[in-house]
């Protein structure tokens, strides 16, 4: 039998009140392309995190090429020829290629000292020929797409001398064409020996690319399979520990009154002649791949960001929206997809963060705030919601990604906004959590609310939405009802028609 | 957390430790509770001048057998600074005070203040518009000025231009010794050439001098109104091959090496170490409440090549160096 | 801290510890005010005398009030370095209307808070509206156009012999309490009540904790700031009011180096630079540190170059604990 480039053996890894990763066992061998999949939350951060020697292990053992080893730092990691990709890009943008590659590393001449550019020019240049990479070594990094940027990250540790590549959702940025570059470089790794662990969302791509599957739950490794022996429901179900009709939630709700209308909205490049209509009691669901324009039209309905034409009418009423307080006024909300940075000011407990926008709700002589009734009101909201802990003195940071996106609705329940958009209302969540975000979203539109959900996770889409809406660069390309939606029209609609490049397109994500 | 709190107590300790190190004669005098206490507040303890002001003061503690302590605050513009330490001062019940301030107006209502804890004031160096002052030791700034004025008038010819370097802007000594210089300057047929303020810095004076040079101004001598400013502007015309007499204020032991080695021509010496000796001696009789006069001159003199020899060995004696 | 739910905190299996530590947070500048006076108790006989109470509140009040404005802005993530020179012109044009024009006290009064109103105004305008990238920037340049116009109009000289009214908040007594001592604590208390209990209180720390959260929450930032920056200007003015007071004088060289003062205050008194961070009383309590750490310096007889050593020591120390103390935070998280 081959050794194993790298072993686990009943790794385990605490955090105080949490067991993150319970009793790993886990063997990676040289040359090849490990598939690590889970649902955010199952512990694949923090295995990769003790594999590059950010974390440290509490019990268990590692061996690498061998030997025992216990890393303390990312450098330990990286001096046993683990290197790690990360989904942000850890380049110094103001940088030149070469630097980058050889950041930490650099080369010298020999006796005076100084940098040997020539030397680690041709270098670099080598490794990215090698990668297919046409680029430019003395340009600034921040001059290159994402898919290049990779390419540079991979050249970097081919130059390091890398013997595994650890690669955390490497395709979630990238286009189509991108996917394929990197996808046909992993090969080319795998040829020179080098071990990859390939964690993604996207389980297409994980079948067709990895040799072994190892699918994580809940801080446990569940199975680790070859790829010959499983297809994509049973990793699904292996990943979920459940079937996916639990998953959404479903009530009926009569569509009511005519809630918002745009008409012919441009932004120049970004947004295309956009029409359409919102209704009370109804979840409106935009698909679309990255960069297709969905955020963009949430910011520009929301005020965020200036229109060049078009209108929107709230509730019958044609209105101007210039900023976001304009919208807020109008009742709609604006879910963003970043939670920590444009959602929350984690710093703050949740009663701040929740009564943030409504603050002048509970204003009394001029803009004096009534703490009792502002308390009163976040108790119920919390209640409500059901936030964990139910304890409005809590500082946002500490709460899950759940509750962190209830103390977001909160915030905008307390405003009494009427027209809710949600930006990727579930990224980031655990499984059970998403349940019960769902649940909100129901009983928004059973009060009454409209809501548009923006998600690039099509089954998410499908099972939310009673109406599903597809953009493409900018422009509504299609909208299907609940029950004519199906997964090949989307990404047809989604990919503008031409759908043989988007054979790597959103499936499931955690 | 705890951690943190603990280095904070640390540096607390550790500033004890400083304090009680500097505190030592505080000691001293809880054994000895009779022994007389004069404060000695300068203007700052940042120039050779008040360290001389400051031995001056000591050496005169020690000569009658009292308490001297000699503070100022970091520069000469911390205004309030010297007020706090002043109130310091009054809060210790020292039995006498010896100021010299900052900024004379500002200064008056904590004089008052050690009026009403029946402290007498001494000013020293600078004086300032009170009338409950006791004594006010030392010798007019602008008298000094005008000396250098008419000094200029012997070594120049007659309808020559005068460049002034003065201290900050505000400042009244600097007000003083500048005006009194055009007086001196007028007296012996002379005119001023520019007044620019370089703020007391050596570094600024150079900057200050330099462009003066650079606007081909016509002027035969300069005058700043404290050493360190003479020494930047030597700098500076030296750099520019000028070869004019340069008279400076305060007769530091820099600007004395330097007239010994024929840079500067002169620099007018108000004899800080009298003002130093004589404020503490003052104080000592205002505090047993003898009588005092009203003004007591310690006395100007220009110190040039040809008595620098002699005056430098007396502050090489002062300062122990 | 209410609990209304008996469940312990993420990341934490003692609630109870959790509630400590924040305890420890707010009360630490407090804890280290104590323990120095405790020292200086021991050392000076001096320190803890009545007069001499008095004497750090007196000393205190002008940087306090200062530090009050310069809170503020460092509670958005910003900065005012313009203080000390709009202190300074503040009180010289009310110098010039009061003792040169010879009009009314009343009338200085206004003018003085009203220059400070009016710097400050333009500090926040130019930031928003000119968009220039730090208030650093904006600030900076307020510093020296102040300065100098302070020079300028007094042509550098000093004024003094103020009317009694204009001397009250900075020179009077009630009882043996010193009236600017009362003035701060009063201006404290509303501050304390602006910043928690009303809506642009609530905001000025949203904006500093996180803008783009704050913007998309419908709140308008630039008014934010704008008001931040005005208040600074005023505190300034009313810090230069009691400086006034307390040395009968108005001269333009006034406030030099008080932008420092007032930042080590806001920073020892748990303050964070990142914004977002800091209450009204650890402010105070910054202030209180360094005056009572100059009053017991001048009382030991040491001098004023280890005095300045020793205030850089616990600016440092202050905001490494500020460091642990996030570092705990981020542990709590993970």
């Amino acid at each position: 039998m081959e050794e194993d480039l790298l072993s686990l053996k009943g790794v385990s890894k605490r955090f105080p009140g949490v067991l993150a990763l319970n009793n790993i066992n886990l063997d990676i061998k040289p040359g090849e392309i490990h598939g690590l999949v889970g649902e955010n939350g199952a512990g694949k951060s923090t295995l990769i995190k003790i594999l590059t020697g950010a974390y440290s292990c509490d019990e268990g053992q590692m061996v690498c090429q061998g030997k025992h080893v216990h890393f303390v730092s990312t450098k330990d990691a990286f001096l046993m020829g683990i290197a790690a990709i990360y989904q942000e890009l850890s380049l110094a943008p103001n940088l030149s290629v070469t630097e980058n590659i050889f950041l930490g590393r650099e080369m010298r001449y020999k006796g005076i000292g100084l940098l040997n550019y020539p030397q680690m020019t041709r270098l670099a240049r080598e490794a990215l020929t090698e990668l297919g990479a046409d680029i430019d070594m003395g340009k600034p990094v921040r001059e290159y797409s994402m898919g290049q940027q990779q390419v540079i990250e991979i050249a970097r540790a081919l130059i390091a001398n890398a013997k595994l590549i650890i690669m955390d959702e490497p395709t979630s940025s990238l286009s189509g064409r991108e996917v394929r570059i990197l996808l046909d470089n992993i090969y080319k790794l795998r040829q020179k020996g080098i071990a990859i662990v390939y964690i993604s969302h996207r389980l297409e791509e994980v079948l067709e690319i990895s040799d072994r599957i190892t699918v994580m739950r809940d801080g446990c490794k569940i199975a680790t399979m070859d790829k010959k022996e499983t297809d994509q429901e049973q990793l699904i179900e292996l990943m979920v520990g459940r079937t996916l009709e639990e998953k959404f939630p479903q009530v009926t709700v009569e569509r009511g009154g005519l809630a918002l209308q745009v008409t012919g909205l441009n932004r120049t490049g970004v947004l295309k002649d956009i029409s359409f209509e919102l209704y009370q009691g109804e979840v409106l669901g935009i698909a679309g791949l990255v960069g297709a324009g969905r955020t963009e039209l949430a910011r520009a309905i929301f005020g965020a960001d200036k229109i060049d034409s078009g209108s929107v009418a709230v509730f019958g009423r044609e209105v101007k929206i210039n900023s976001p307080r304009d919208a807020i006024n109008e009742g709609i909300a604006f879910l963003t997809e970043d939670r920590k940075g444009q959602g929350l000011i984690l710093m703050h407990d949740i009663k701040f963060n929740s009564t943030l926008a409504g603050l002048k709700r509970f204003c009394k002589f001029g803009s004096f705030i009534n703490t009792k009734s502002l308390c009163k009101e976040v108790e119920q909201l919390l209640h409500d919601l059901q936030v964990r802990p139910a304890n409005y003195n809590i500082v946002t940071r500490l709460l899950s990604g759940g509750n962190q996106q209830k103390i977001v609705i909160a915030k905008w329940l307390c405003l009494k906004a009427k027209i809710f958009i949600f930006d990727e209302p579930t990224r980031g969540i655990d499984v059970g959590a998403k349940v019960e975000v769902y649940n909100v979203i129901n009983r928004l539109i059973s009060e009454g609310a409209a809501v548009i959900v923006i998600s690039s996770e099509l089954p998410e889409v499908m099972g939310i939405s009673n109406r599903i809406m597809v953009m493409h660069d900018g422009r509504i390309t299609a909208e299907f009802n609940r029950s004519e939606a199906a997964p090949e029209k989307i990404l047809k609609a989604a990919t503008g028609g031409i759908n043989h490049e988007s054979k790597f397109t959103p499936t499931i994500a955690g | 957390m705890r951690k943190g709190l603990f280095s904070l107590m640390a540096t607390f300790l550790m500033a004890t430790l400083i304090t009680t190190g500097c505190g030592s004669t505080q000691t001293q005098t809880k054994k000895e509770p009779d022994k007389m206490k004069i404060g000695v507040v300068v203007k700052a303890l940042n120039s050779d001048y008040w360290k001389i002001v400051e031995s001056g003061a000591k050496a005169a503690g020690e000569k009658y057998g009292v308490e001297v302590k000699v503070l100022g605050p970091n520069a000469e513009t911390d205004v309030t600074g010297q007020i706090s330490m002043l109130e310091d001062q009054i809060t210790k019940k020292v039995n006498a005070l010896v100021v010299a301030p900052s900024q004379p107006a500002s200064a008056i209502p904590v004089f008052n203040k050690a009026k009403g804890a029946k402290i007498p004031v001494i000013l020293a160096d600078t004086d300032a518009k009170w009338d409950d002052k006791v004594s006010f030791v030392g010798t007019g700034n602008f008298n000094g000025g005008k000396l250098a004025g008419e000094y200029f008038g012997k070594k120049v010819a007659k309808g020559g231009k005068v460049v002034i370097l003065r201290g900050a802007l505000g400042d009244p000594t600097h007000d003083e010794r500048a005006n009194g210089c055009v007086e001196g300057l007028k007296a012996a047929g002379l005119e001023v050439a520019v007044i620019q303020p370089a703020n007391s810095e050596r570094g600024m004076a150079v900057t200050v001098m330099e462009n003066i040079v650079q606007s081909k101004q016509e002027f035969v001598g300069v005058f700043a109104t404290n050493d360190e400013m003479a020494l930047g502007a030597y700098k500076a015309l030296e750099a520019a091959k000028m070869n004019v007499p340069i008279v400076g204020f305060d007769g530091s032991p820099d600007a004395l090496t330097s007239i010994t080695e024929g840079k500067l021509n002169a620099s007018i010496a108000q004899s800080p170490y009298n003002i130093g000796f004589k404020g503490v001696e003052a104080a000592i009789k205002a505090a047993k409440g003898e009588a005092l006069d009203k003004r007591i001159d310690t006395g100007t003199e220009v110190i040039n090549k040809d008595n620098v020899k002699q005056k430098s060995d007396e502050l090489k004696k002062i300062l122990g160096k | 801290m209410k609990v209304s739910s008996p469940q312990p905190l993420p990341g934490d299996s003692n609630g109870h510890k959790v509630h400590f530590r924040q305890i420890m947070q707010k009360l630490g500048p407090l804890f280290g005010l104590l323990a120095l006076s405790g020292v200086l108790t021991y050392l000076s006989p001096y320190f803890l005398t009545m007069d001499n109470i008095m004497n750090v509140a007196r000393q205190s009040a002008i940087n306090s009030l200062i530090a009050l404005g310069m809170l503020l802005t460092i509670l958005t993530a910003g900065i005012d370095l313009s203080v000390g020179s709009i202190l300074a012109l503040s009180i010289v044009l009310m110098g010039i209307v009061v003792v040169k024009l010879g009009m009314s006290p009343i009338i200085g009064i206004i003018v003085c808070l009203g220059v400070g109103v009016l710097l400050g105004f333009i500090n926040g305008v130019t930031l928003t509206k000119l968009s220039l990238p730090h208030p650093f920037i904006s600030t900076l340049g307020t510093m020296n156009v102040a300065r100098g116009l302070a020079l300028i109009v007094t042509a550098a000289s000093p004024i003094s012999n103020f009317p009694e009214p204009i001397q009250f908040l900075g020179a009077a007594f009630l009882g043996p309490v010193p009236v600017s001592f009362l003035l701060v604590l009063v201006v404290y208390g509303i501050f304390h009540i602006f910043l928690n209990y009303t809506t642009v209180g609530r905001y000025i720390y949203a904006v500093g904790g996180n803008p783009e959260a704050t913007r998309l929450s419908g709140i308008s930032i630039d008014k934010v700031l704008i008001i931040v920056y005005t208040i600074s200007g005023f505190m300034a003015a009313l810090g230069g009011l009691v400086l006034v007071g307390r040395v009968n004088s108005a001269y333009p060289l006034a406030g030099l180096g008080y932008e420092f003062d007032a930042i080590a205050a806001t920073i020892i008194g748990g303050a964070s630079f990142m914004g977002g961070e800091g209450t009204v009383w650890g402010t105070l309590i910054g202030a209180m540190i360094m005056a009572v750490l100059r009053n017991g310096l001048n009382l030991l007889s040491v001098s004023s170059e280890m005095q300045t050593v020793a205030i850089g020591i616990v600016i440092i120390l202050a905001v490494y604990i500020d460091v642990l103390r996030h570092k705990a935070a981020a542990k709590v998280k993970a």
